[in-house]
């Protein structure tokens, strides 16, 4: 499993909150120099036989340096189309966010009841169930449930009339069962795990041990001794779930059609973008790249405030 | 039995011994495939050529066809046991280049106090952009000024295994951030320990403690994060075929087609060709989706075994 409970964005040698927005300024930065140097280089590198002009190390310089200099007067584009641009842009966003947050709402009791069973369940087969089931949901490609519940909920409804969801377009309606329940499972399943591993850590501490001792256990041991040594786990591993489901959101995005940043960003592809369509495929990146970013340094601060350890520590 | 095997089976956690055992198996069935498959990959069959009746795609369990034929009359499972052998050579090789390039560059941010800020930086920012993503455009950038492989036509052998090339070199250069993030903390946390103390005790220069005793700590976390790597790695593979990006073929024909047929039976091929051919048989799409759930499952099984002993 690709556990991601810490990584190292906002952790600077400045430390201190003020290195940490200083981290992810500079982070933020370099992802976007990153995405918009990755963008122009086919056009700057490959013979097209379209791309005189755009072709070469000078143009390409001149190209990102544009785009930069162009977001920096807030134009995305030429002046004329910039407008609807900024428009289509924020629209995106808006739709990623909301089901984002929807799945995220789904995600986390779904996840916590699940972690829970992980970690209680004594028999054998049902630890060897619940560890199969998560493995088998982590393994699966998202793009590969979408794609066949997508199939499966066309064929039911083509055979018996009867709609259940629907299985393309945005909505907040119907249209959130199948993209908000593939981001969940996928989510649910990442908690699960890494909630199970945590507790797991804090189990096998000699303070448990010695709780035991002197007498407690079951609920009471969970909950005056288990539960306060989870909290700070618990930062970083909802950081971790987060970040799982930005990940998939952008192939869910794109396979349901919802019209938020990841259709925007996965419908480009080099030699087939307009000329004046390439500012906005950056962006669209590049509002995705910022999340994630920001989304890492956040954690990291909120983990540098709730943990006195890493609040103290220089370099 | 003797002992040193009960030690050896007994010793192992169940993922570690599920997932080693499913990958073995992956791994053998690859190598095997000339002495497993039916037939010829490459080979259009037909059941009967004087009955029409009789035309492919043939499906599962028809004699002779076990997983059925793809419409050209090719055998799906000799198709998928080939099909293995490029993929996990193409993931294995680009999960070493991702954990070496992640390895070194985890161990300078976490061991560097200066070079901290902008490697973090660097790491923070790569792992930020979906290697899909950045697949899409690194294919074509490598694929023809540098390898020489044509954006138009059908490719010969020798293109296909340039191209084989440039999948490998760009799967290792999207995903090493997670690796070097997962070293940077480690290294970090290894700085203040007494045999590290023991060691500028003696003398040694920082690089040659971070080299000689800092290194050999990693193992057991880079083993995990190899087969980590390997799965990621498999996930891209499948994610650029449902994207009709594969090897031998996702280029553009004269005709302006994105979907040449891929001479490798790679399953990112087999997974972009059965995604456009489902119409004709869902075992088309569902047996190289199946194949790469279960790799990804090994990797992941063996990764967690692996996490475990550590």
């Amino acid at each position: 499993m690709n556990q991601r409970h810490t990584t190292p964005a906002g952790r600077s040698a400045l430390g201190g909150p003020l290195g940490a927005i200083l981290a992810l300024l500079l982070t933020a930065a370099l992802s976007a120099l990153i995405v918009a140097m990755i963008i122009f280089a086919p056009f700057a590198f490959i013979d097209t036989g379209r791309n005189a002009a755009t072709r070469g190390l000078a143009a390409y310089a001149r190209s990102i340096g544009g785009y930069f200099a162009g977001l920096a007067q807030g134009q995305l584009g030429d002046a004329r189309r910039s407008a609807a641009a900024w428009r289509s842009l924020i629209e995106a966003a808006r739709r990623t966010a909301e089901l984002l947050g929807i799945s995220m709402a789904l995600a986390i009791p779904l996840g916590a009841g699940w972690g829970a069973l992980l970690a209680t369940a004594r028999r054998p087969i049902a630890r060897a169930l619940l560890f199969g089931l998560n493995t088998i949901v982590m393994a699966l490609p998202s793009f590969a449930v979408m794609l066949l519940a997508i199939e499966a909920f066309a064929t039911l409804t083509l055979r018996t009339g009867y709609q259940i969801t629907l299985v393309h377009g945005y909505g907040l309606d119907r249209h959130l069962i199948l993209p908000c329940g593939v981001l969940a499972l996928r989510g649910s399943a990442y908690l699960a795990r890494a909630l199970e591993i945590a507790q797991a850590d804090v189990l096998a501490q000699d303070w448990i041990r010695a709780a035991r001792a002197r007498g407690l256990g079951g609920l009471a041991l969970w909950w005056r001794h288990v539960l306060p040594a989870l909290r700070l786990p618990l930062l970083g591993i909802l950081l971790g779930m987060l970040r799982v489901m930005v990940g998939g959101i952008i192939i869910v995005d794109y396979i349901y059609g919802w019209g938020g940043l990841g259709q925007r960003m996965l419908n480009f592809r080099p030699f087939e973008l307009a000329s004046a369509d390439i500012p906005l495929a950056i962006s669209a990146a590049l509002v995705l790249v910022v999340l994630f970013v920001a989304v890492d340094t956040l954690g990291q601060l909120a983990l540098r405030y709730a943990d006195p350890r890493l609040r103290d520590l220089k370099g | 039995m003797p002992r040193w095997i009960t030690r050896l089976l007994f010793g192992l956690n169940a993922p570690l011994l599920i997932g080693g055992l499913l990958v073995a198996l992956l791994a053998g069935a690859a190598l095997a495939a000339p002495l497993l498959t039916p037939h010829d990959p490459l080979e259009a069959l037909l059941i009967n050529p004087a009955s029409p009746a009789l035309r492919p795609p043939f499906p599962p369990g028809t004699p002779g066809f076990p997983l059925g034929s793809d419409p050209a009359g090719r055998d799906m499972l000799s198709r998928l046991l080939y099909g293995a052998r490029y993929t996990l050579a193409i993931s294995a090789l680009a999960a070493a280049a991702r954990v070496a390039l992640g390895a070194l560059i985890g161990m300078l941010a976490g061991w560097y106090r200066r070079a901290r800020p902008p490697l973090g930086a660097l790491i923070s920012a790569w792992s930020a952009i979906p290697p899909v993503f950045m697949a899409f455009f690194l294919i074509p950038l490598l694929a023809t000024p540098l390898f020489g492989i044509q954006r138009a036509g059908p490719q010969n052998i020798a293109e296909v295994s340039r191209n084989a090339a440039v999948y490998t070199i760009v799967i290792g250069a999207t995903g090493w951030a997670e690796a070097a993030a997962r070293c940077q903390l480690a290294v970090q946390g290894l700085r203040g320990a007494s045999f590290v103390e023991a060691a500028y005790a003696l003398g040694l220069s920082r690089w040659a403690v971070l080299w000689r005793h800092v290194r050999p700590n990693l193992r057991g976390l880079l083993l995990s994060e190899a087969a980590n790597a390997i799965s990621g790695a498999l996930l891209l593979l499948a994610e650029l075929g449902f994207f009709s990006f594969f090897v031998g073929g996702g280029q553009e024909d004269v005709a302006g087609s994105r979907y040449l047929d891929p001479i490798y039976a790679e399953w990112g091929g087999l997974l972009a060709k059965g995604l456009r051919q489902r119409g004709a048989g869902i075992w088309l799409l569902l047996e190289p989706l199946l194949a790469f759930t279960l790799a990804i499952l090994a990797f992941n099984l063996l990764a967690e075994g692996l996490r475990r002993r550590r």
